[in-house]
């Protein structure tokens, strides 16, 4: 089974050393990762996908981020904003992930971007994150939201990531982990290990099919 | 009192955690009172009497929470919502689950990684940290002091390369 977790901050972001994160992701049941903030490579098997992070909430700076970035090598990660910036980022061609839906404004996430996300095969990153560490209001209110983010995923098919967000060694999560965890927000367990496999298929889109000789 | 005959006993179900970091050694208590915290805020003190969680076994590396068969799925997705225990980040992954602890006490023997490696002590830069060498180039590194130590996960080549 191919499992990616879609988002990890290896050192100097978090406290763990990439080399580290390899050893322990890998024993947890994936095999590869996005490692914000560095270069991709591969070992034994195990691939690391760069990934780069836009926190800005401007338009611009996403455009920027995705035309520095080389096709089929790393990933661009965009913070979700509101309606309006939600539905300018998705129509930027290398934007293959936008993820912290849970925290924007309700209206920030339609049906309409729903539907602009899986025809411009944009991915939704569920952050598991919150999940964990949250308690209380904070967490009903995210769980509802990304019940409110899987019904529109069921109806319009985009592509969906699931991600730890993890900064240290302790936050990491197994498949296992994931998949019990993504239950609980109302995905199925098959909808859920689709989740884990689809960075791959965000790098290499399917393009139109070629007539060879 | 005498015991109620088997057949009229409650069916239970053993989940095997796996207890990250490994130097942390907690306390059974401590370990039983963050689970129940994490069953009761993620379901609800109705779903958390039903589940009857209690820790039946643990040590540094390893616990055996016990449940009622069939709320161990519930047990494991409310184990992976622990994140911290006496202001240390803490992990419980869920490893096996048996209708015994006799079989996961089996099951911890064949993975154990061994004692907790005595501490060596390292110097990155200005700073002292106290180094804890684990199978599988692993290394934790965590600052001497008293108040809010520095915490880093390594692996030998890093340290080499420091």
């Amino acid at each position: 089974m191919i499992a990616t977790d879609a988002t990890v901050f290896p050192s100097p972001l978090g406290n763990t050393s990439l080399r580290r994160m390899v050893i322990e992701t890998r024993e947890l049941g994936f095999d590869s990762i996005v490692a914000i903030g560095q270069q991709g490579w591969e070992t034994d098997g195990f691939s690391v996908i760069g990934g780069t992070l836009v926190r800005e909430t401007q338009v611009k700076a996403v455009i920027n981020a995705a035309r520095a970035n080389s096709p089929g090598k790393g990933l661009i990660v965009v913070n979700a904003g509101n309606n309006s910036f939600n539905r300018a980022i998705i129509q930027i061609k290398g934007v293959h992930v936008i993820r912290h839906l849970h925290k924007t404004e309700k209206n920030s996430f339609d049906h309409i971007i729903a539907r602009m996300s899986a025809e411009n095969h944009v991915a939704i990153d569920i952050d598991l994150r919150p999940l964990v560490l949250s308690r209380g209001v904070w967490r009903q209110r995210t769980i509802q939201r990304y019940k409110d983010i899987i019904g529109l995923c069921e109806r319009f098919e985009f592509p969906l990531t699931l991600s730890s967000n993890a900064r240290s060694v302790v936050e990491l999560k197994s498949v296992r982990e994931m998949v019990n965890l993504a239950t609980l927000v109302g995905l199925e367990e098959t909808g859920a290990k689709e989740a884990l496999s689809t960075i791959k298929g965000l790098l290499i889109p399917a393009g139109p099919v070629q007539v060879v000789g | 009192m005498r015991p109620r005959p088997p057949s009229m006993r409650d069916k239970r179900r053993y989940v095997l955690a796996k207890i990250t970091p490994l130097w942390l050694c907690p306390e059974t208590k401590s370990v039983y009172l963050v689970v129940q915290e994490a069953i009761t805020s993620l379901y609800g003190d109705a779903m958390a009497a039903g589940i009857q969680m209690a820790v039946v076994y643990g040590d540094n590396e390893f616990c055996i929470i016990r449940c009622k068969r069939g709320c161990e799925g519930q047990l494991a997705t409310a184990l992976s919502t622990v994140s911290c225990l006496n202001e240390q980040a803490i992990s419980l992954r869920s490893y096996a689950v048996s209708g015994t602890i006799h079989a996961l006490k089996r099951r911890i023997e064949k993975c154990r990684k061994g004692p907790v490696p005595d501490a060596r002590e390292l110097k990155i830069g200005e700073k002292i940290f106290e180094a804890y060498y684990f199978p599988g180039q692993k290394v934790d590194v965590l600052e001497k002091g008293f108040k809010s130590r520095e915490l880093l996960f390594l692996t030998e080549t890093d340290i080499e390369e420091m």
